[in-house]
């Protein structure tokens, strides 16, 4: 009996060291690659949203919900990571409709050039987008439908089996952010204040193929009818981003899917001029990205359009929110 | 002498765990990038007179002509990318284990050529007979040819070449 009890309590604190060693191991994205603490930093907002964005890089560095909702009483979330894929745009979507269902979904185009074999689908990303995701069906979807080649999906169960060399690595961040997240994002708009002009943009290359693949599409698909079988209004844009370049022949498959399919599109690298975005002033790395004065101009602008076409309601005066605000502008400061 | 036992076989069973796991360690993309440094480059191209080498080391005093120079986010790796956009091609420089490496050359103009003599708006009959037909073609109208870690693309429009890029291979 006693052996018995010796073996299983053994056993338990073979376990439980075990899973410290996983959060222990684990990049805690929380001073450094912030980028990776975003996904999970939504599941403690409150879940009242009448807008989600849904994309890359795109819309987590150029719209900013709060700016939205001082301009138009817009309550919004961007749940964007960093070079986020199509399909794993779908299963956050997916995620997202099971704690709450928004008036508008608004999906950032870009990554419909991205398939698969494209060289920007990358471990290093898949890591930042998923490993802080909660479990769920959705998480196993998105898993199974991003890792690469060489990739398991057990090292996404226990993270030790991928971060283990990181013993060695440990920083103060690490024991700091063992057992808490930091909050890095205001409703999941990363604020940047940096100021690199636009200069030199490289050469447009020329592509071997312009077409969009049958997989980006399939996804885009699944997009669209998730919304429909929740009678929510889908929104397709493209940020003013200007590097990677967005080609005239990406615009037009867009412009002829939102067509046939009846979803409105806007093409905000085409208003840039009339937003009022200055690429000498309101970008933090010469074009890929607004800072905080490029992406303010671009959420009053947005805001705007949203609210007097999408029937949203005003909802300034919300205490919380008003009191975001303030830490946000104290952030800005 | 109980306690000590227990100690160890909790040790023991850390060790196994650790050792068990560092089977499936996987290379970063450092590591492989420091497989691909030590990895001879193949294929080359003179512009200006200098020799340009994916991989190997960038001094942009050797090219005469001045170029404009841009830096933006790396897509291939961490950090920033040095671009050097010349006349005839756009050099993509960035940083492998502390030195800035030529990573990409692409052709700007047709009257840049490969080592071999291949450029934009040559036919694909001559790049064959140049390069022969060891090639990929993943994408029916991209040929890429591959010598070291430096792989060598051409994507081809009616018969024509329309783009010429030199890039480093990182398996990343």
């Amino acid at each position: 009996m006693k052996k018995t009890i010796r073996i299983i309590a053994i056993l338990l604190i073979f376990v439980l060291i075990f899973i410290f060693l996983n959060r222990l191991l684990k990049p805690k994205y929380a001073e450094n690659l912030v980028e990776g603490s975003m996904i999970n930093q939504y599941y403690n907002e409150p879940k009242d949203h009448e807008v989600i964005f849904i994309g890359d890089c795109e819309v987590y560095a150029n719209f900013s919900p709060l700016v939205m909702y001082e301009e138009a009483g817009i309550k919004a979330y961007v749940r964007g990571n960093s070079q986020q894929m199509i399909w794993q745009s779908y299963y956050i979507l997916k995620e997202t409709l099971k704690y709450e269902i928004p008036k508008v979904v608004v999906f950032n185009v870009n990554s419909m050039k991205y398939d698969k074999n494209s060289e920007e689908v990358s471990e290093a990303y898949n890591r930042l987008t998923i490993d802080n995701m909660k479990w769920s069906k959705e998480k196993i979807g998105i898993i199974k439908e991003s890792m690469t080649e060489d990739e398991t999906f057990l090292s996404y169960v226990f993270p030790i089996l991928r971060y283990h060399s990181r013993y060695d690595e440990l920083t103060e961040e690490d024991f700091k952010y063992l057992f808490k997240n930091k909050e890095n994002t205001y409703n999941g708009f990363l604020i940047n204040k940096n100021i690199k002009p636009v200069g030199n943009l490289p050469v447009k290359r020329v592509l071997a193929s312009y077409g969009f693949s049958s997989e980006c599409y399939e996804y885009l698909d699944k997009i669209r009818e998730l919304c429909n079988e929740n009678n929510i209004k889908l929104v397709l844009i493209k940020a003013p981003s200007l590097y990677p370049y967005w080609y005239d022949e990406y615009e037009e498959q867009i412009r002829k899917y939102a067509l046939e399919n009846n979803i409105d599109y806007y093409n905000l690298l085409e208003k840039a001029e009339e937003i009022g975005i200055d690429y000498s002033m309101d970008t933090y790395d010469a074009g890929l990205h607004l800072n905080i004065t490029g992406a303010t101009k671009l959420s009053k602008y947005f805001a705007n359009i949203l609210m007097e076409n999408y029937n949203l309601t005003n909802f300034k005066g919300d205490p919380v929110y008003d009191e975001k605000l303030n830490e946000y502008y104290e952030k800005i400061k | 002498m109980r306690k000590n036992k227990l100690f160890f076989m909790i040790i023991f069973l850390i060790l196994i765990t650790v050792t068990l796991v560092g089977c499936g360690e996987k290379k970063s993309t450092q590591e492989n990038i420091r497989e691909a440094k030590q990895s001879k480059s193949t294929f080359s191209i003179k512009y200006n007179g200098v020799e340009v080498v994916p991989g190997t080391e960038f001094n942009e005093n050797l090219i005469s002509e001045e170029a404009n120079f841009s830096e933006i986010p790396s897509c291939a790796f961490e950090g920033t990318d040095k671009m050097y956009t010349y006349s005839g091609v756009e050099l993509v420089v960035t940083n492998i284990d502390g030195k800035d490496k030529v990573y990409s050359v692409y052709f700007i103009t047709d009257d840049v050529k490969t080592a071999e003599g291949v450029g934009i708006t040559d036919t694909v009959n001559k790049m064959i007979e140049v390069y022969g037909e060891n090639y990929d073609q993943s994408i029916s109208n991209k040929y890429t040819y591959t010598k070291g870690e430096v792989e060598l693309s051409f994507i081809v429009q009616n018969n024509v070449i329309t783009s010429v890029e030199y890039v480093l291979k990182t398996n990343s």
